[in-house]
């Protein structure tokens, strides 16, 4: 779950902190929590269907959906995603326009793949698999 | 599990039902090392649940002793028998007559044939008037390996189907598979069979990546994913049909939009790789096809990942589903391959496309199974 309130608070203003710490030392990255849980643009996409709601950890960064029977599965975001961790909740934003609010429902489309998923996540793989979302979709209707 | 041996056969001890269960591992990788041997004189398997004794047939005296060291490998008890007719054999001739194509029993031979391996026989079961008719012994001067049963001829009657979310048996392709305890969802493109009496659903790769993991349709479980392959242009899983609900149903079947209950019949599979060209029609069934959004055009034989593209937007819960060709007016469908995915950030926009794993390629990796079809 994610934190809420004060720790919240308090957690995001302890990594806006170490950010401006790193840059001050010369790095050039935000690694950790706002891009743990995504991977790099690939051409095309799987088209197996998930859904859930969005939940995830501010301190490894790593997501998860939450299904109807509290069962929770890993996923990570496949493209140019970026997790805000600053406000409350959540957010997930694609190429820097909003997408996702942690605690949504999302269909999403995508598929498995072997990985280990984030350092630290409170939810592990599934057998060492993991669910990546290539995008977020409206099922349609069907006649 | 016990308990359902002991429904099955009230004489056996609870030790001997415990024991064949615990075994039942050992025989299935017996039995896969056996199928993947793909022996063309291979003559079926039985398993003798009474004395745990598994049974192994072949037409060719030399591989008797192969089979035998094959079962000690294992850890099988196991006997072998030398026998007339290869499995494969008797098969086919099982499909015909159960098609309604046997030259002799033409419609009469409709769903009532099994082969029984022990016998090395295909038994048909018709009325005790037709028994006469055709006569049981000229019957099996034109049918060498069939033998003409008389009784009562089974009625299949199929469960209800309301949609592709909720289809009852038989198991066909273009519903809706799920991932036991997950929200992750797919569609079914195929049914298939081996020599050794298996019978196996077809889905993507991506899909069912986690190998042993459960899938299920509607509240019945299918069985678990054995295989998978998601490289280059291959990207399928087979699932192991071990419900009897979906197993004892028959395949060869895809679901039907305009008349659910009434499962359509997948008649041809293509063989070739080279039958796919560009600007040829091919429609998707699957979990969000419909009249409307199913049917385009082929833009590239080998597109991304040297796959078959198509000029068609499909949704996230397509993949899995059976890409077929429909003859205007006709009766016949053509298998032509499984849905892998495409422009995933769209549905059913104007602007799209779709790419999936060909029949002949998942043939390429799936060598001991093929597609269920209805001729």
């Amino acid at each position: 779950m994610i934190g809420s309130g004060y720790g919240h608070a308090v957690r995001a203003a302890l990594l806006t902190l170490s950010v401006v710490a790193l840059a001050g030392c010369g790095s050039t990255t935000i690694d950790g929590p706002a891009t743990a849980a995504v991977l790099p643009d690939r051409d095309g996409g799987p088209e197996a269907a998930n859904s859930g709601v969005l939940r995830g950890d501010p301190d490894s960064g790593c997501l998860w959906l939450e299904g109807p029977n509290g069962q929770r599965e890993q996923v990570m975001l496949v493209g140019d995603f970026h997790v805000d961790w600053t406000p409350e909740p959540a957010r997930v934003e694609l190429d820097g326009e909003p997408w996702a609010d942690l605690g949504e429902f999302l269909n999403v489309g995508g598929g498995g793949e072997a990985n280990e998923g984030v350092a630290g996540c409170p939810v592990g793989t599934s057998g060492g698999h993991l669910f990546l979302i290539f995008s977020r979709f409206t099922p349609p209707p069907t006649e | 599990m016990v308990d359902a041996y002991l429904r099955t056969y009230p004489e056996m001890s609870t030790e001997r039902a415990l024991a064949n269960l615990y075994g039942q591992e050992d025989r299935i990788r017996l039995l896969e090392a056996l199928g993947e041997r793909g022996d063309a004189n291979f003559g079926g398997s039985w398993f003798d649940a009474l004395t745990g004794i598994e049974h192994l047939a072949t037409t060719d005296e030399a591989l008797l002793g192969t089979y035998q060291d094959l079962a000690a490998a294992f850890g099988v008890e196991a006997q072998v028998h030398l026998v007339t007719f290869p499995a494969e054999e008797l098969r086919v001739l099982s499909a015909t007559i159960n098609s309604g194509l046997d030259p002799v029993l033409g419609l009469l031979g409709v769903d009532q044939s099994s082969v029984d391996f022990e016998q090395n026989a295909v038994l048909v079961t018709v009325t005790p008037v037709v028994y006469e008719t055709l006569g049981g012994a000229a019957f099996a001067a034109s049918h060498p390996s069939g033998r003409l049963v008389p009784g009562t001829p089974i009625v299949l009657q199929d469960d209800a189907c309301n949609s592709r979310y909720a289809c009852g048996a038989p198991l066909r392709g273009g519903v809706v598979l799920h991932l036991v305890a997950s929200s992750k969802n797919c569609s079914l493109g195929y049914t298939s069979s081996a020599t050794d009496g298996s019978r196996w659903a077809i889905t993507a790769g991506h899909c069912g990546n986690q190998l042993n993991f459960n899938w299920r349709h509607g509240e019945q479980v299918i069985g678990p994913v054995r295989q998978t392959f998601d490289d280059a242009e291959v990207d399928v899983s087979r699932i192991r049909i071990d419900n009897g609900y979906w197993r004892q149903a028959g395949g060869g079947y895809l679901y039907d939009y305009h008349n659910p209950n009434t499962p359509a019949r997948l008649t041809y599979s293509i063989t070739q790789r080279t039958t796919i060209e560009i600007n040829e029609m091919v429609c998707l069934n699957a979990q969000y096809s419909t009249p409307s959004y199913s049917c385009e055009v082929i833009t590239a034989a080998y597109g991304p990942r040297n796959m078959p593209s198509v000029d068609f937007d499909a949704c996230p819960g397509d993949s899995g589903g059976a890409w077929i060709f429909r003859p205007p007016g006709g009766t016949s469908q053509w298998a032509y391959g499984v849905h892998q995915g495409g422009t995933s950030a769209t549905c059913h926009a104007l602007f799209g496309y779709s790419i999936f794993t060909t029949v002949p390629d998942t043939n390429i990796v799936f060598p001991t199974i093929r597609i269920e079809v209805r001729p």
